[in-house]
């Protein structure tokens, strides 16, 4: 199983723990195009692909995070809900929330492949 | 910026505009046989002084009081004169909440001081800019503590029974379950609290003093919700922060309840204006608009719309609240009496209404066929239990022109006290009770 983080087109990155469980975040990218976070909600229980998570709301906009896993959350990262910046700070070692029961899954690409999609 | 009604000149100029010839046309589409054939009945236009007598004649059905000692909710206090002079200007009395906020730098003003002056007062760090009433004021501090997954809310039977009603309403829309806790001895029984499943709980809403007029335990009980994580809720009277304990030196993170005796008269229950104050954490949860105060470009001191991160124009569908604007003259009334009272004057309240509720629970405690019926300690109401029938008293009080209690069942009546009440005032309240019973 890779231990390295894998990113959806839409922005998300999972690092898989086992084969049922991971972490999710957001990417640099989507970071640096949010501008500083400022509230982090995570509000669903049990999600299919591209359902939604919760939001998150930066100093620009409030957005919508989607789950790039069909899983159920099992665990969320009460640093990020009181210190929201923390994402700011570093975004692909700060997990949002953790799935387990993974059952199904966007598709993941490696990190030099995602990149490429905004290189122009 | 002013309003003024398009010219004639104007309307046919935009009838023109969308190929219409007049007005009736825009309704064309309406069917036919679902329009009024007939003019609709209304009577002709009357002169100034017929209209006055009219409503002059409405007016005198109403029985007015020259004292009450009814409260359940709503209060009377003494309002000073400034209220009424500043808050009917016109610029205030005519202009509706804020849609075009900026524009009225006025009232973002006026709210912003209400706002400073309600986290003052319940020591609180954010609140929003008012809404309607103290019920949904509570339905909504009870949206505002849902937590993810948690889909029960526990209630005091110790809370005011409309709010009880506004909070199953809300209730019942998000699929949430209402449980309410007993009481002991007019107190929430802080036992069943105890014993209660809390898991799956997200909130637990109490009020203090309570609806019996009863101080609660609010630190205890905060810190018994907290341990199971649950968020403890506390509806408080205003005027009782002048003498109690604060929520935050309660360990209280959402306050919330009717703000009608900071100001507001009782006009026959409204309108009346709700608060909710919250710790910061709740700050993106806060229902409503938050006004907030900074600097034009040319560094003058200006105000704007700082947030209003729930409400359902800015994020549609998945909007946790529909309050959108404010109750901004019944706020402004209210910022206006906390400014011109400041804490002196509403510690000296408080102590007024504590002090005459104390004399007058005395007083008719020594009636033979009077006795209290709950021992705990109470702010300014406190329930009593008559040998006659509550209905019976206050059709004779009603004839001395005073309002009598609240009557909670057959025997059993909520008597309330304010500053406004005079020493004479209770002494008649008094000797009519003591009259209705020797009859007996």
């Amino acid at each position: 199983m890779e231990k390295e983080l894998l990113f959806a087109q839409s922005h998300e990155w999972v690092r898989y723990i086992n084969e049922s469980e991971a972490y999710i975040g957001l990417s640099s990218y989507a970071i640096k195009q949010l501008g500083d976070i400022v509230y982090v909600n995570i509000d669903a229980e049990n999600v299919d692909v591209n359902d939604l998570l919760g939001d998150i709301e930066s100093v620009k906009a409030v957005s919508d995070f989607y789950s790039p896993l069909k899983g159920s959350i099992s665990q969320i990262n009460e640093d990020v809900i009181d210190s929201p910046q923390l994402i700011n700070e570093d975004p692909e070692n700060t997990w949002i929330c953790k799935i387990t029961n993974i059952s199904d899954s966007k598709k993941l690409m490696k990190k030099d492949e995602y990149e490429k999609l905004f290189e122009a | 910026m002013s309003y003024v009604v398009i010219s004639s000149k104007e309307k046919n100029k935009m009838l023109e505009d969308i190929n219409i010839n007049c007005i009736e046309d825009l309704f064309s589409h309406i069917p036919k046989d679902v329009m009024l054939k007939k003019p609709l009945n209304l009577e002709k236009g009357k002169s100034e002084f017929e209209v006055l007598n009219e409503m002059e004649s409405y007016s005198e059905k109403n029985t007015l009081y020259k004292s009450t000692f009814r409260g359940a909710g709503s209060y009377k206090h003494l309002i000073p004169e400034v209220i009424n002079y500043l808050s009917s200007l016109s610029g205030f009395v005519t202009s509706y909440t804020p849609y075009q906020a900026e524009l009225s730098q006025g009232y973002l003003q006026a709210i912003f001081e209400y706002q400073s002056e309600i986290c003052d007062l319940f020591d609180m760090d954010v609140t929003n800019s008012s809404i309607y009433d103290g019920a949904s004021a509570v339905a909504e501090a009870m949206v505002l503590s849902l937590a993810r997954g948690k889909k029960k809310v526990l209630v005091s039977k110790a809370i005011n029974p409309r709010y009880l009603q506004s909070i199953k309403t809300y209730a019942f829309a998000r699929n949430i379950i209402i449980e309410e806790i007993p009481l002991e001895n007019g107190k929430t029984s802080i036992k069943k609290l105890k014993e209660s499943n809390l898991e799956n709980v997200s909130s637990f809403i109490f009020q203090s003093p309570n609806f019996f007029g009863l101080i609660e335990d609010a630190s205890y009980i905060s810190e018994i919700a907290k341990t199971k994580k649950v968020e403890p809720i506390e509806i408080v009277n205003p005027i009782s922060m002048g003498l109690l304990k604060t929520p935050r030196e309660c360990g209280i993170d959402i306050v919330c309840g009717e703000a009608q005796p900071l100001g507001l008269d009782q006009a026959f229950g409204g309108p009346y204006l709700g608060y909710i104050a919250t710790s910061k954490k709740y700050l993106r949860k806060m229902p409503g608009r938050i006004v907030g105060q900074t600097t034009d470009r040319n560094n003058k001191v200006s105000y704007v719309l700082t947030l209003q991160a729930r409400e359902q124009h800015i994020r549609r569908e998945k909007a946790t609240s529909s309050i959108c604007s404010n109750q901004a003259l019944s706020a402004l009334r209210c910022s206006i009496y906390m400014a011109a009272m400041g804490e002196k004057g509403i510690k000296e309240i408080a102590r007024r209404c504590f002090n005459n509720a104390h004399y007058a629970f005395e007083q008719l405690e020594k009636i033979p066929g009077i006795r209290n019926k709950y021992d705990g300690e109470f702010f300014n109401e406190f329930v009593i239990i008559s040998d006659r029938d509550v209905d019976e008293i206050n059709s004779y009080l009603k004839k001395r022109k005073i309002q009598g209690p609240y009557k909670l069942s057959k025997n059993e009546m909520l008597v309330c006290l304010t500053e406004a009440n005079t020493k004479k005032e209770i002494d008649d309240f008094v000797k009519i009770c003591e009259e209705v019973l020797r009859i007996c």
